[in-house]
């Protein structure tokens, strides 16, 4: 028997790998992932294993759908085969053979030949060279693994995206139906051989750096650029040095490591001749006249590049035309499939790329949408990309508003999640629950709005609100005080003439209006007296970790935004971390931090003598 | 401050020539590089005779016209379509900047305000028939240089053409020689363009609007586009030297004289790589028009110049040449629409039409091309006529550099009119035109074609030549 196989993955894998586990074990049957690995050309990286998704049946084709939602940023180093008992020869022979159904392994755009069974019924509840065997197709042999699992932080921290923006616009005609997909095919497939002529060429944004190609291969030009990191060092001297410093003075440093850097690129089309050969004829400008029998369709699309192109900082410079061109001919791919998809229920669209970050994946995935198409017409599309990508499905993860957006890039009027980087509570064996994914803070005097001493609870409001927005539940605005008066007039809570007041309204009435405007329903939770609220951290925590909705507390005069608990089980001990809508100051996040506008507070924060009502929205089932 | 006008040496021998061999009046244009600082006069170029063309055809040295002229019979219309005509010849980096008139002291001091109009009528036929991109001038101070027949004594003065009420300023007319260390830019352009059409066209004379118009597009996105220069951005405010400078960065003993004349490659970067006005995403169309090919464009600067001038002169060659080819080629469609013995026909536009040729000449003692236009049925003695007449220029025919663009064969033409965009694209066109050692790489597309539709002009048509007016 041959050398044990390495297989080496990373740590964020893991959790991929408990999603294959926990399905196998529910449907009694096996569960199959494909194991990709970074295509970053650097050669430490080749063998590892950095992100694995789904695939729904043991074949070959849903395999490519993984590929184009990862739009060429990784490639595929195996299938993983999730089994409730180890597989003998003849059982690992039958499961290959049977992945061939739809195309042989040969005639693959990559080479698939490395096979890993896990044996989940070992006793060692995590991959390892006990439960693992590695068949590898050319070897024809099964062999055991050593396991080597690697830092995904580690790894993330050296990679950058090259973004590459624009915007193409693919032409062409069609005089029915049936010929549609022919002609759309033949015009990307134009586009195609266009982007992979020396023809294509990358600027870096703002600078005199371009990266492009001629008969030799790749090219660099006006710089001295060695490495990545060098053309990033570019790409900052434009953006203004000040700038980046200051930027990066604001957050941590280990925060700013595991920020997404970008830099980005323009695409541009050189229209010289191909070379410099004398001997080339160069034919006058000749027009070509034409009409149709019948009446043709012309189709004009424009379609806006969204391509990220995950890069080590240390790979060299010249690569990196070649890296972008990858990524423009999969994002062309992912369009036509899209365009071709939609064009009999929806007819011609436009298609737009989309960015997402998802929890199960250390890479960033595209999805190409059509324009126009509602999010629920495309929920069975989104349903299968929560499958492939292991996420659940309770929850939207794909809807066009949870799409990602760069550090550098977010123009947010309000500051999102002001209590990253607050210090710990303090409480000693405390389980800290806290709100999950994305909020805004809303706080007096915002939108030349003065709402001093009587607007708290609307702006905590505001802030549950910016939650279903945030993770992609809703797209309707946040609503201004007026509007949020005029809801409650609609149904017959407050008179008619409550709107354009400065009247206070309580839980009960936000809850409302969750429910009218967002369709979210709340559960109320009455506490008798502040003092009382230090017997509800079982209750919270819980609340936190199921629904993770930001809770709107109102006792008194005041209202509050609870964004998590810390709570110790074993002592009682709780703190709450609290939102504060009465602050009226600059939207700095320092003096939030420090003057205690977000912060940890006791249970003495709340009045003990008054009763309080939560308002703890319910987060919706949907996809 | 007076404005220098330097104008180069030999061109004293062609005033003294004025002064000798005629006492009757002369009016001609100036053709030269403008500047805030300077201008640069490389060019005197008389205005052909108005009244009597067989004369023009003449030679016509030494010999003096039947009818004495005076300034006040100068139609200065005449003079401006002259000015017009003479501007499409011009590379990039050189225009039109103004007029001289040799004649008796007395007919010079009597005809000042002849002069004035047929400077202003210049400027006005340039705006009219957008010759100039007046908001790309970098001046708009033109020069009248009178030349005193019988004292040869030069008077030169200057107008703001923008301003019809402007005054005149002195400039100080100066012989220097400097023409032979401009550097010359050079740049090919792919052109590629289709543009669809929801309605048939009545004629050719709509439809050559229909291209005129689409061309804009084309234009526009010359002005947008950025231009590498010897294969590299370059920030525009440095020097051409710093190209000189690296060359040479062996020997450092090189003279730092800037006289060293450079030859300059240019080409332009696109946001795309298609171009075409911006359509409806879908829509029903009666036709398309594909516009594809290569165009020569040539420019030149002075050694001072920076990257940024290389930029503005390669565009300015490019634009106007554009603007030439396709002023032509809608002049060519109009004249088969109006032809009186076809009208009735009810004339559709040909199915493939080439724009003309753009030949090279040398402007004599500099080392600076002119360049005209040429339709493929023209004799080169037309093209010869033609630099005479208008640039008076004598040239034979060997000394017309035909080679830098390609007239379509028949064979070309005929797969290019088959190429059909429908079902398939413009790239089948595009490679079509993919520049290469003859019209064979073309066949694999023919196949796949689809037919055109009813060609009805043939390609043998008569093509007239470019006539004034």
């Amino acid at each position: 028997m041959a050398a044990p196989m390495e297989i080496s993955f990373l740590d964020s894998c893991l959790k991929n790998f408990v999603s294959l586990k926990e399905d196998c074990l529910k449907t009694g049957q096996i569960q199959f992932g494909v194991l990709l690995s970074s295509t970053d050309g650097k050669e430490d990286n080749e063998s590892v294993i950095v992100d694995i998704a789904a695939i729904s049946s043991g074949t070959v084709n849903p395999i490519d759908d993984v590929l184009l939602d990862f739009q060429g940023a990784v490639t595929v180093n195996g299938v993983l085969c999730t089994c409730l008992t180890q597989v003998t020869m003849e059982e690992a022979k039958d499961i290959i053979a049977q992945f061939q159904k739809d195309r042989k392994l040969q005639d693959l755009d990559y080479k698939l030949e490395d096979f890993v069974f896990w044996d989940i019924s070992s006793e060692d509840s995590t991959p390892s060279k006990a439960n693992l065997i590695h068949f590898n197709t050319s070897a024809n042999s099964l062999q055991p693994c050593d396991v080597t699992v690697k830092d995904a932080e580690d790894y993330l921290s050296t990679l950058i995206y090259l973004r590459l923006r624009g915007s193409i616009r693919v032409n062409f005609t069609y005089s029915s139906s049936d010929d549609f997909h022919e002609a759309c095919e033949n015009a990307f497939g134009a586009w195609r051989e266009r982007l992979q002529s020396h023809q294509v060429t990358f600027r870096l944004d703002g600078t005199n750096l371009l990266f492009g190609f001629n008969e030799r291969g790749p090219t660099i030009s006006g710089s001295s650029a060695k490495t990545v990191a060098d053309v990033m060092k570019h790409a900052q001297e434009d953006e203004g040095e000040g700038d980046v410093l200051s930027r990066k003075k604001k957050s941590g440093s280990k925060k700013d490591k595991l920020k997404e850097k970008v830099i980005d690129f323009n695409l541009l089309f050189k229209t010289g001749p191909p070379s410099k050969d004398e001997n080339l004829k160069f034919i006058v400008p000749t027009v070509q006249y034409e009409t149709f029998d019948q009446k043709v369709k012309s189709v004009s699309l424009n379609l806006p590049l969204a391509i990220h192109v995950p890069l080590s900082t240390d790979r060299r410079a010249v690569t990196i035309s070649g890296h972008l061109q990858r990524g423009l001919l999969n994002q062309l791919r992912a369009m036509e499939v899209c365009i071709k998809n939609h064009y009999e229920t929806h007819g011609v669209r436009n298609v737009t790329p989309y960015l997402f970050k998802i929890p199960s994946h250390c890479h960033l995935v595209t999805v190409v949408y059509p324009d126009g198409v509602s999010e629920d017409e495309l929920e069975s599309f989104r349903k299968e990309l929560h499958v492939r990508h292991m996420l659940a499905t309770d929850r939207p993860y794909f809807r066009r508003l949870n799409a990602f957006v760069f550090p550098q890039d977010r123009r947010d009027v309000y500051l999102t999640n002001t209590h990253e980087g607050l210090p710990p509570s303090g409480v000693e064996d405390g389980e800290v629950s806290i709100v999950q994914g994305t909020y805004s803070y809303h706080h007096y005097m915002q939108d030349q709005m003065n709402d001093n001493h009587w607007g708290c609870a609307y702006r905590s409001l505001q802030t549950l609100c910016s939650w279903f927005r945030h993770q992609g539940y809703t797209d309707v605005p946040i609503p201004t005080h007026k509007e949020i008066q005029q809801i409650l007039v609609d149904v017959n809570d407050k008179p008619a003439n409550f709107v354009g007041t400065k009247q206070w309204i309580g839980s009960i009435e936000v809850s409302t209006v969750l429910n009218q405007l967002l369709d979210v329903t709340s559960k109320i939770m009455f506490v008798s007296t502040g003092a009382d609220l230090v017997s509800k951290g079982r209750e919270l925590a819980h609340h936190f970790k199921t629904q993770g909705t930001p809770v709107m507390s109102g006792g008194g005069a005041m209202a509050h935004t609870i964004l998590g608990v810390d709570f110790s089980s074993k002592t009682g001990e709780l703190k709450f971390l609290v939102l504060d809508p009465h602050y009226t100051g600059e939207e700095d996040l320092k003096v939030i931090q420090d003057k205690g506008w977000c912060a940890w507070q006791g249970p003495d924060f709340w009045d003990q003598t008054v009763f309080y009502n939560l308002c703890l929205p319910q987060r919706p089932t949907l996809i | 401050m007076v404005k220098s006008i330097l104008a180069e040496e030999f061109l004293q021998d062609y005033i003294s020539s004025l002064c000798d061999a005629s006492r009757q009046c002369t009016v001609g244009l100036i053709a030269g590089h403008k500047s805030s600082q300077k201008d640069y006069a490389v060019a005197l170029l008389p205005t052909p005779s108005e009244d009597d063309d067989e004369e023009e055809e003449e030679p016509s040295e030494g010999r003096p016209k039947k009818q004495k002229k005076c300034m006040n019979t100068v139609n200065e219309q005449w003079v401006a379509e002259h000015a017009r005509q003479v501007m499409r010849m011009l590379p990039g980096g050189l225009s039109v900047m103004g007029i001289y008139v040799a004649a008796s002291e007395e007919e010079l001091a009597s005809s000042q305000s002849k002069q004035r109009q047929i400077l202003f009528a210049i400027f006005k036929m340039f705006q009219k028939k957008q010759v100039m991109d007046v908001k790309n001038e970098d001046s708009l101070d033109w020069s009248i240089l009178q030349i005193s027949t019988k004292t040869k004594k030069l008077t030169c003065k200057t107008f703001n053409v923008a301003d019809s009420k402007s005054i005149a300023k002195p400039a100080e007319w100066k012989f220097q020689s400097f023409v032979n260390s401009w550097s010359c830019v050079s740049c090919q352009l792919q052109v590629n363009l289709r543009i669809p059409f929801k309605e048939c066209f009545r004629d050719c004379s709509h439809y050559s609007k229909f291209v005129v118009n689409g061309v804009e597009n084309l234009l526009n996105a010359v002005r947008e586009s950025m231009v590498l220069i010897n294969g590299q951005l370059r920030d525009e405010k440095n020097a051409i030297e710093t190209l000189l400078g690296k060359k040479k960065s062996g020997k450092k003993s090189a003279p730092s004289s800037a006289s060293q004349s450079l030859d300059i490659n240019a080409e332009l970067l696109m946001e795309s790589a298609v171009l075409g006005p911006s359509q409806q995403l879908e829509s029903t169309i009666a036709g398309d028009t594909n516009i594809v090919g290569w165009i020569q464009a040539k420019g030149y600067i002075s050694p001072r110049s920076t990257f940024g001038d290389v930029e503005k002169v390669i565009k300015e060659d490019i634009q106007r040449s554009l603007q030439v080819r396709f002023d032509l080629l809608a002049e060519e469609l109009r004249q088969s629409s109006g032809d009186e013995e076809v009208k009735e026909l009810d004339i559709e536009p040909p199915s493939i039409i080439a724009t003309p040729q753009r030949v090279f000449v040398k402007l004599p003692n500099t080392p600076i091309l002119v360049s005209d236009y040429v339709f493929q049925d023209e004799e080169p003695k037309d093209v010869s006529a033609h630099f005479l007449e208008l640039l008076n220029i004598s040239v034979i025919e060997e000394e017309v550099d035909f080679s830098c663009e390609q007239m379509p064969d028949e064979s070309l033409l005929q797969q290019i009119e088959t190429a059909s965009s429908h079902s398939s694209d413009v790239a089948s066109l595009d490679e079509l035109l993919k520049p290469g050692g003859g019209g064979g790489n073309a066949m694999k597309y023919a196949g796949a074609a689809i037919a055109g539709v009813g060609a009805v002009l043939a390609l043998g048509m008569s093509y007239l030549a470019i006539s004034q007016e």
